[in-house]
């Protein structure tokens, strides 16, 4: 016999980049049913001749509605209020990272959470979800090469046309810089192979983008395992990077490159190469190495399965959930406290001489 | 669906040395002729990948035609021999025992540090990674008693099963490997006892020389638990070294290579029998030195101008280069793929 499965009837609040890329995973789904979109920008949504559900102009007058999932692509500024309205009206909420503008911001969530314990909050944290990660996860997980000794990450964009436009990079509406837009995803990766880290130091500068966040962050962590982590966050990589370097005891895994919409990072893979102990004389420090190429992105779709999932069989979020929200921003606020922004030498203008500065 | 690069190098001669191969392909075409020769011990067939009709003659071996798939290009031998009969071949004949006893003596170093223990690292890296509680392996097909040992004594899998060996396996005694102790089964057919109980199936070279691939795909599916996988090595005709040598290529001869399937034929195969692909690669790293030697044994192959100028002018790393190349474009003629059962 088939087995009937709940439809669940799922919002969208905020409809720039991520709100189309949740749109598509929602109606991807079996299982999901798109009621409504909202943006206070509403050209934007009705310019989109694909969209066939209910445009509001409200995102209050959406959470009210009928609909069983909220999903929240706002900007840093709006995210936590939405989230909180939206738990408050007894919906299940996923919301694109970051949590907020700050770790009080993800404070103000939890509180509300766990006055609903019953509803599923998880946070889009779709790195963890790469095939790339997923299968060095594994990897690690299955401890045939030991344990980890330490991470090394880059992930950096080379800033584009409108980047001093951009709400990514105004301090009062996102909240921070690279750092908080981007790396944040690398900080959540190296929670997901290492646990919490106690920690943090941080270099943040303004090299180039003369705006009032950093365009480059260098952060050190190290956890109570004697773990140490490198992250190295940029919008001044003239050629996209997304690379971590696992070290273990007995191999080194390397996940480089991620499949995107555009492909810009690279092809997507994971490079595992098996520790040789040669004479040190002949030693060439050159190991045999397979390379995984990957050729297919479902990060979105299986982290919305997963929260999905959740809601459905209610179970506990163990994976992007509100506590790694607030670890990760833990680290990003720590980041910020232990060399903030304003503090540091301002060496940008350089991007003025492409770029004209914001009105305001 | 992954693709895997590796960077190892080496030359086929490793694995196969001039003057034993010479020998053993003397007397595999002696053998060949006299069992198979028989009209009535061959039949005509589809395309085993994907049982098209449609099909050319491209070339002959060993006195026997290979015909290329119209539909989906593959090349397999018709008519062919059946499997009772290519079993008693391996079982009997001369050239399999000089295969055994002289040619893969020879090269055991090398096949056991670049082959056997590759593919252990392989099937046991993918098993933690897909299935962590596999405990039952099951190997198909083998006609190499050492590499049969190493399976035996691979400590991965708690419980492992030989399943239709073409080798008398009282010749595992040698080794000091009591096979009593373990499950051998030693008809295809007989194996459907453990129906869905097993995790990890290893069918390597076996769709290479095996007539009924039907059979032999089906069997493997009905042992597997559902999400079970199947680790499958075999040489393509898609890749460089057989396009570019075709007919000439000594690594196409009955019955070791009755089926040479292309990328499409496999991936037909495949999915028709119910697998999901989670990985098709070739990582081969030899295809280069393959046509390097079949032209300095006869210098009157036809072979494109380019390829000729990369073998005369190219040092080792235009070769790894080139090897690389095969690899990222799933072009090289060695192919691993890994199945999931669905």
């Amino acid at each position: 016999m088939r087995e009937n499965k709940k439809i669940l009837k799922a919002g969208i609040i905020g409809y720039g980049y991520m709100g189309k890329i949740r749109k598509k995973i929602i109606e991807s789904s079996a299982v999901l049913k798109l009621e409504g979109i909202c943006d206070i920008n509403r050209e934007l949504i009705t310019v989109d001749q694909s969209v066939k559900c209910k445009i509001y102009d409200s995102y209050k007058k959406l959470i009210a509605s009928d609909i069983d999932i909220v999903f929240v692509c706002t900007p840093n500024s709006f995210s936590p209020q939405i989230v909180v309205d939206s738990l408050r009206a007894g919906k299940h909420v996923f919301c694109e990272k970051p949590p907020g503008r700050t770790l009080a911001d993800v404070k103000l969530i939890i509180e509300q959470e766990k006055k609903r314990p019953e509803l599923k909050l998880m946070f889009g944290f779709n790195h963890r979800y790469h095939p790339g990660i997923l299968e060095a996860r594994t990897i690690v997980d299955s401890k045939r090469f030991g344990k980890i000794l330490f991470l090394k990450g880059t992930y950096g964009k080379s800033g584009g046309r409108n980047y001093l436009q951009s709400w990514r990079n105004q301090k009062e509406v996102a909240g921070g810089g690279i750092l908080l837009d981007q790396g944040i995803h690398m900080l959540d990766l190296f929670r997901y192979f290492c646990g919490n880290f106690s920690e943090v130091k941080c270099f943040l500068s303004k090299m180039f983008w003369d705006t009032d966040v950093e365009d480059n962050a260098f952060i050190f962590l190290r956890n109570r395992f004697g773990q140490v982590a490198t992250l190295h966050s940029s919008a001044t990589l003239w050629k996209h990077c997304f690379r971590i370097e696992i070290f273990l005891e007995d191999a080194y895994l390397i996940v480089s490159g991620l499949l995107s919409k555009t492909g810009s990072y690279g092809r997507e893979t994971l490079t595992i190469g098996r520790r040789q102990f040669e004479d040190e004389t002949f030693a060439l420090g050159n190991p045999r190495e397979e390379v995984v190429y990957f050729d297919q992105d479902l990060s979105w779709e299986a982290e919305v399965t997963k929260f999905i999932d959740y809601i459905t069989n209610d179970n506990k979020v163990d994976n992007s959930s509100s506590y790694d929200a607030l670890k990760v921003m833990e680290i990003i606020e720590r980041a910020y406290k232990n060399n903030s922004v304003k503090g540091c030498p301002n060496l940008a203008g350089k991007g003025d001489r492409f770029h004209e500065k914001r009105s305001n | 669906m992954k693709n895997v690069v590796i960077n190892e190098t080496g030359k086929a001669s490793e694995f196969k040395p001039d003057v034993i191969f010479e020998k053993y392909l003397k007397l595999a075409e002696k053998d060949v002729r006299d069992e198979f020769s028989q009209k009535r011990n061959l039949a005509l067939s589809n395309c085993p990948a994907c049982r098209s009709k449609k099909k050319r003659i491209v070339f002959s071996h060993f006195g026997f035609e290979y015909a290329e798939c119209l539909a989906c290009d593959s090349v397999y031998m018709n008519p062919r021999p059946l499997d009772a009969k290519i079993k008693k071949h391996y079982l009997e004949s001369a050239s399999a025992s000089f295969w055994r006893n002289t040619l893969s003596k020879k090269t055991e170093g090398k096949r056991k540090e670049k082959i056997y223990e590759k593919r252990f690292q392989w099937f046991s890296d993918i098993a933690q990674n897909h299935l962590p509680c596999a405990t039952t392996i099951a190997d198909f097909n083998s006609k190499d008693p050492e590499y049969t040992k190493e399976f035996l004594q691979n400590g991965y899998f708690k419980r492992k099963i030989v399943i239709n060996p073409y080798f008398n396996i009282l010749a595992l005694d040698k080794f000091n490997v009591d096979a009593s102790s373990y499950p051998v089964i030693e008809e295809l057919a007989d194996s459907l006892e453990d129906r869905g109980m097993v995790d990890v199936a290893c069918a390597f070279e076996a769709i290479d020389c095996f007539a009924d691939v039907e059979l032999l795909l089906k069997t493997i599916n009905a042992l597997l638990c559902k999400g079970g996988l199947c680790f499958v090595t075999t040489i393509s005709i898609s890749g460089f070294d057989l396009q570019v040598l075709w007919g000439n290529s000594t690594s196409i001869f009955p019955p070791d290579r009755i089926n040479v399937f292309s990328r499409k034929g496999l991936e037909l195969l495949f999915k028709r029998h119910g697998f999901d692909i989670i990985e098709y690669s070739t990582p081969g790293f030899l295809d280069l030195d393959i046509v390097k030697n079949a032209l300095k044994k006869d210098s009157s192959i036809e072979l494109p101008r380019f390829v000729r100028t990369i073998l005369k002018n190219g040092d080792d790393q235009v070769y790894q280069d080139f090897q690389e190349f095969l690899q990222l474009s799933k072009l090289s003629s060695f192919v691993r793929i890994v199945l999931k059962k669905k």
